[in-house]
Formats: structure tokens, C-alpha cells, sequence
């Protein structure tokens, strides 16, 4: 009788982060993107050949000098994970957390379909603008709604639902008490070095291995996405050593969705019209360019520390006419020959939620334009493409930042 | 079998937890639930719901491993623990200082910041805020004791076979426990804690 082997499968697996408070110190993670095809683990060895005198022509034996951790992380992020990576990705202290302009509390319980809710105060609901709320946010009852202000009353003060949410109507019931809160804002910019972080890899839970590695920092990051796609966020990290667990995180999902690359405004070299529509592809790279190099007493490194950042990007834009190509190579939109001059422009990208309150915006103040590649004619007649590369710069350290990124969602606290 | 404690959720936003990687039991809210026995696995999860995790992802872990490298590294247990013979520092007869602990190859693990162990009735909660403190980002325990759901205190009716119900008393760090035998001192095998997880990348800690 033949026996059978047990194979498992190559989906079995989770990616697992949690930020960690001190180097050295992992901490069990509670963060856990979904991943995508692209992520990996991987253990890199640098051995020594060991040559010895003993009268032979063989290898006597073979050392290890070096241990270390890689991991790519390729994944959708939604609207609490962004600010975490983000976070991860700028450094420490990046995040510049403010409180929801809007914070305050249900004066009575609302039923569903309730046209309207009682609050305890009115500040942030002044103007006649609608406004996304989320309701008991945290509890079970968490509800995100579109409500129309002012707020009416001396206090407590009603609040209506906007028609255009649901009908006009809640979806949910909440509890008197319960909190209601506009987004919180976090503006995240990139800083001198990063935190360090815990991964956990399971390759097949503990049929296979789950592997933790402490004091992990982010090599780079591309956040990038294509015409009816999804904002898809490509990390790569360097950890410093690991550990095998016994047993499986209790793995927990963000429940929001992914942003769609449709639902992206563009502000693009300060205009929001001509080529700023015509975008069909984009990345911005961050580079953190991480001392690797750090080992001393121990098999796998000593620390971690960022290098001289970098923030490339990417664009491809439907060919309209020859304006960037006349600006990159011979001056300006009129040149005629070539020039030293280098074109700047700048970014302003934000995508949002269907909930109109998860957004999260990349601001680049100044961009030097490097290559506008002149589109190849090509027999079959479809629309020129044409590849776009430019780097943030500090303008000569005018710029506070190469990369601004602001998110706002249901996460009350800095990263 | 990793041991399982319930485990508050503290979390500032609602999360789905995963039905692919094991069964999960615990209590929701939004189900009214007075007893952990029921299937969560799979459902969404919000602040205030109970789970029960195992000890280590709640209270953390600790593994030593040797600084010279010549015996394999152990998983000494859950919490913050030290082993007997690092109870005090000889020289400065004082208990070791947290880095000098980890110089002499202890590892401690944090627990995840999003959950906090339930106490029992009668406990106080001090010490636990000043766990929660120690796995920085978390939210501090007063909101959750306020709005400890009555489930809190009571164990569950019918566990399954394979679980442990029961609360772990918090550790301080650098308790003194019973660690397992280590390579160079005890050649013969530890049944109940065989392990084997060093800086080198090699595989399996079993309990």
C-alpha cells in the first residue's frame, strides 16, 4: 500500500505586522494586509569556503557570515492599514495626528432608518455642506453615513441624514452615548530614520512554518496603480533575526475595501485638466536605501539605519502632444533646441473611499522631470502612450518633504 | 497545544477574523453571548468582544537564546520570564537590569497591542494597564473596564476537550520561573518543552 504524502497549499499563509516599541523587543503583530501574489520570505546566507592544508584538493568546510531576512509585501492596503504602512515607510514620529473636527455623542439612541440623530454638540457642524460621519465607531454598530448640516437646536442638536445616504435614512440602530466622529487626519512626511517593526511570515500554518522576524525596516515601497485597478502597495523590508512560532496568530482583517485607481482626483504640474485627465498609470517609489552592513558579534545584524531617501515617479499618460517632450528636452512648452533647463512640476493624488470619509492624498511639492520618452509610432494605429519619469526634490531645501501622505479614516490616534 | 486565555479586543476599528487559519471561540457582543464556547472564527469582531488567543499572543513570550551560539535557543514561556539562575546579578546583587537580560540572550516578546487579557472579577486591573502600557500603541484599559461586558467573569459551561479555560496571572518581567533544562546543563531530553529556535534560522519550538 502506498503511502500518500500531505502537500499544503501555496495559499495557506498570512503576513502578519505589528509596530515595535524599542529595537530588540518583537511584539506579536495585529495587523495582517491581505497579501497578493509577489510576496515572499526570504532567508539570505553568506558563507565562507573554509580551504585547509591537509595534503587534499577538497573543501575542508563551509561557515555561515551572515544571516539576514528579506521580505516583500505586495498588497491592496485599505484606509487603517495605508496610514500604518505609511507610517512604516516615512519613520519615526512621521505622523502628524489630528482629532476629528468633529467629536461627539449621541444625546439618545437612534433606530434604523432614523432620519436624523441628537447630538451633544454642534462644533464641526455648522455649515450647510454635506458631511460623512462614522457613527459608534468600534462597536458592532459602526456605521459611516452622509449627513446634512447645520446642526439645529441649543443642545442637545439634531443632525439630518442627507438624502443622498441610504434614502435619507440610518442603516443601523446606535446606542445613546455612542460616539460621532468625522474622520481623523493623519499627515504623514517622511523623517530621519524609521521604527522597527515585527513580520510574521506562516507558510502553511503549523503544518508548515511560521517564521517571526524582529526589527524589521522598510527598504522601499512603490505605490502604484493602473486604469481600473487598485492602489497596490509593493513593500520590501530588511528584519534582522527570526524566531519559529508554536501556533498561528489569530488573524484579523481591516473589514473596509480597497481604493479604486477611478475614484483618484489628479492635480498634476498644477493642473487638473489636459494631461492631469489623461493618466493611465502611475508609481511613486520610495527608496530608504537602509546600512545594511551593521553585524558585529552575532551571526545576523546589529542595527538597521536609513540612508539617503529617494522618491522616483512613474507616470504613463495617453500621448496628447508634444508639450512634455518640449519641456523635459529643449526649455519649455515652446522650445525649439536643447536646453539645460529641468522641468518642474508637482503632484497632488487623492483617492477616496465610496464612503467619501476614508481617503488618503500623496502630495509632492516639487518634481524634476527626467525623461519624457517620445511615444514609438506603431502600425496598428492605437493611442500613443508615453512613459513620464521625474524625482521629488527638496528645491534646494525649500521643501519640508519629498512626499506628503494624508490619510483620514476610523484610526483616533497617531501610528 | 498552545493555551488559550480570553482576550478583550480594544482595537480602534472593526475587524474580520479569519475562518482559514483555525477554529476561533470567544463571546460578541452584538450576539449577546454569556459564555466563550461559540464559533467567532469567520465574523467581524468589534471593541469590547471576547476571544479566546493563545497565552502568548495576549501576554507575550519569552526565548533565550545562547550569546556564544553553541546551545540551542529556548522558549522559556509565556510572559515575560527568566530563568533561576539570571534571578540576580552576582556582581551588583540586584536583579539584572532589562538590557543586561537581553545581553545575556533573552528575547521577550510583546503581546499584540489591540488586545487586552480579561480579568476576573476581583482582580485588580493595574496591572494590567501597566502591561498595556508596555505594548505601546494600545488603547489604556479604563474605557474596556467600563464597558467589560458581564461574560467577562464567568468561565465557560462546556469547553472543548482541547481547550484550557482559565485566566494566566500576569507575569512582572523578569519572574522567576521553572525553565526548562538547558543543553549544557541537562543532557536528557525535555518532554514537555522540547525546542529548538536559535538566531540561525533553524525550525521547530514545540510545546
Amino acid at each position: 500500500m502506498p503511502t500518500l504524502i500531505v502537500p499544503i497549499r501555496s495559499d495557506r499563509a498570512y503576513v502578519g505586522v505589528a509596530k515595535q516599541t524599542v529595537g530588540g523587543t518583537p511584539v506579536t503583530p495585529n495587523m495582517f494586509p491581505r497579501w497578493v501574489d509577489g510576496s515572499a520570505l526570504q532567508l539570505d546566507v553568506k558563507a565562507e569556503d573554509v580551504w585547509e592544508g591537509d595534503g587534499s584538493r577538497r573543501l575542508s568546510s563551509i561557515i555561515k557570515n551572515l544571516q539576514e531576512v528579506k521580505i516583500k509585501h505586495v498588497f491592496m492596503p485599505r484606509p487603517n492599514e495605508i496610514g500604518f504602512f505609511e507610517a512604516m515607510a516615512m519613520g519615526n514620529g512621521s505622523d502628524a495626528y489630528t482629532a476629528p473636527a468633529v467629536n461627539t455623542t449621541l444625546s439618545s439612541a437612534s433606530l434604523a432608518n432614523a432620519t436624523s440623530i441628537s447630538v451633544g454638540a454642534n462644533t464641526g457642524l455648522t455649515g450647510s455642506t454635506n458631511i460623512s460621519l462614522v457613527l459608534s465607531a468600534g462597536t458592532a454598530r459602526e456605521e459611516i453615513a452622509v449627513f446634512l448640516p447645520p446642526a439645529t437646536g441649543a443642545g442637545p442638536y439634531v443632525l439630518n441624514v442627507a438624502s443622498t445616504y441610504n434614502g435619507g435614512k440610518l442603516l443601523y440602530a446606535h446606542s445613546s452615548g455612542d460616539t460621532v466622529q468625522s474622520a481623523s487626519s493623519h499627515v504623514i512626511t517622511d523623517q530621519t530614520d524609521g521604527n522597527y517593526y515585527t513580520y510574521e511570515v506562516s507558510l502553511g500554518d503549523t503544518a508548515g512554518i511560521i517564521v517571526r522576524v524582529r526589527d524589521c525596516k522598510c527598504v522601499s515601497v512603490k505605490r502604484s496603480a493602473k486604469a481600473g485597478g487598485i492602489l497596490t502597495y509593493e513593500l520590501e523590508l530588511q528584519g534582522i533575526a527570526c524566531t519559529v512560532q508554536a501556533s498561528a496568530a489569530t488573524v484579523t482583517y481591516d473589514t473596509h475595501g480597497y481604493f479604486l485607481y477611478d475614484s483618484g482626483v489628479w492635480t498634476l504640474d498644477g493642473g487638473t485638466t489636459g494631461y492631469a485627465l489623461a493618466v493611465d498609470s502611475f508609481d511613486i517609489e520610495q527608496k530608504n536605501n537602509p546600512d545594511t552592513s551593521i553585524q558585529t558579534e552575532s551571526l545576523v545584524l546589529a542595527a538597521i539605519i536609513y540612508g539617503n531617501l529617494s522618491v522616483d515617479v512613474g507616470i504613463s499618460v495617453i500621448y496628447l502632444d508634444g508639450s512634455y517632450i518640449s519641456k523635459v528636452y529643449f526649455g519649455g512648452a515652446t522650445g525649439t533646441a536643447d536646453s539645460q533647463t529641468i522641468y518642474q512640476g508637482n503632484l497632488t493624488l487623492t483617492f477616496t473611499l465610496a464612503d467619501n470619509f476614508n481617503s488618503v492624498t500623496y502630495n509632492i511639492l516639487t518634481l524634476d522631470y527626467t525623461k519624457a520618452e517620445p511615444p514609438a509610432p506603431k502600425k496598428d494605429g492605437k493611442a500613443f502612450r508615453q512613459p513620464l519619469s521625474a524625482t521629488s526634490v527638496s528645491n534646494f531645501s525649500q521643501n519640508p518633504y519629498l512626499l506628503q501622505t494624508t490619510v483620514n479614516n476610523t484610526t483616533f490616534s497617531a501610528y | 497545544m498552545a493555551q488559550l486565555i480570553p482576550a478583550r479586543y480594544i482595537g480602534d476599528y472593526p475587524v474580520h477574523l479569519s475562518s482559514e487559519h483555525g477554529k476561533r471561540h470567544g463571546a460578541r457582543l452584538a450576539e449577546g453571548h454569556t459564555t466563550y464556547d461559540h464559533r467567532i472564527d469567520g465574523k467581524v469582531i468589534s471593541k469590547g468582544d471576547i476571544v479566546l488567543m493563545p497565552a502568548e499572543d495576549v501576554l507575550g513570550q519569552t526565548f533565550w537564546h545562547d550569546p556564544a551560539h553553541n546551545q540551542p535557543s529556548l522558549r522559556i514561556g509565556v510572559g515575560h520570564v527568566i530563568m533561576p539562575q539570571h534571578a540576580v546579578n552576582p556582581v551588583a546583587n540586584a536583579p539584572y537590569s532589562r538590557e543586561e537580560l537581553q545581553a545575556l540572550g533573552y528575547e521577550f516578546h510583546m503581546g499584540r497591542p489591540d488586545f487586552e487579557p480579561v480579568v476576573p472579577d476581583g482582580e485588580a486591573p493595574a496591572a494590567n494597564n501597566a502591561r498595556i502600557g508596555k505594548n505601546s500603541g494600545s488603547k489604556a484599559s479604563a474605557t474596556a473596564a467600563t464597558t467589560q461586558p458581564a461574560p467577562a467573569a464567568e468561565q465557560p459551561q462546556e469547553m472543548p476537550d482541547a481547550y484550557v479555560s482559565g485566566y494566566f496571572a500576569d507575569v512582572e518581567p523578569a519572574a522567576v520561573v521553572d525553565a526548562p533544562a538547558t543543553a549544557a546543563s541537562d543532557t536528557a531530553t525535555d518532554t514537555a518543552n522540547t525546542a529548538a529556535a536559535s538566531d540561525d534560522g533553524a525550525a521547530t519550538v514545540k510545546e
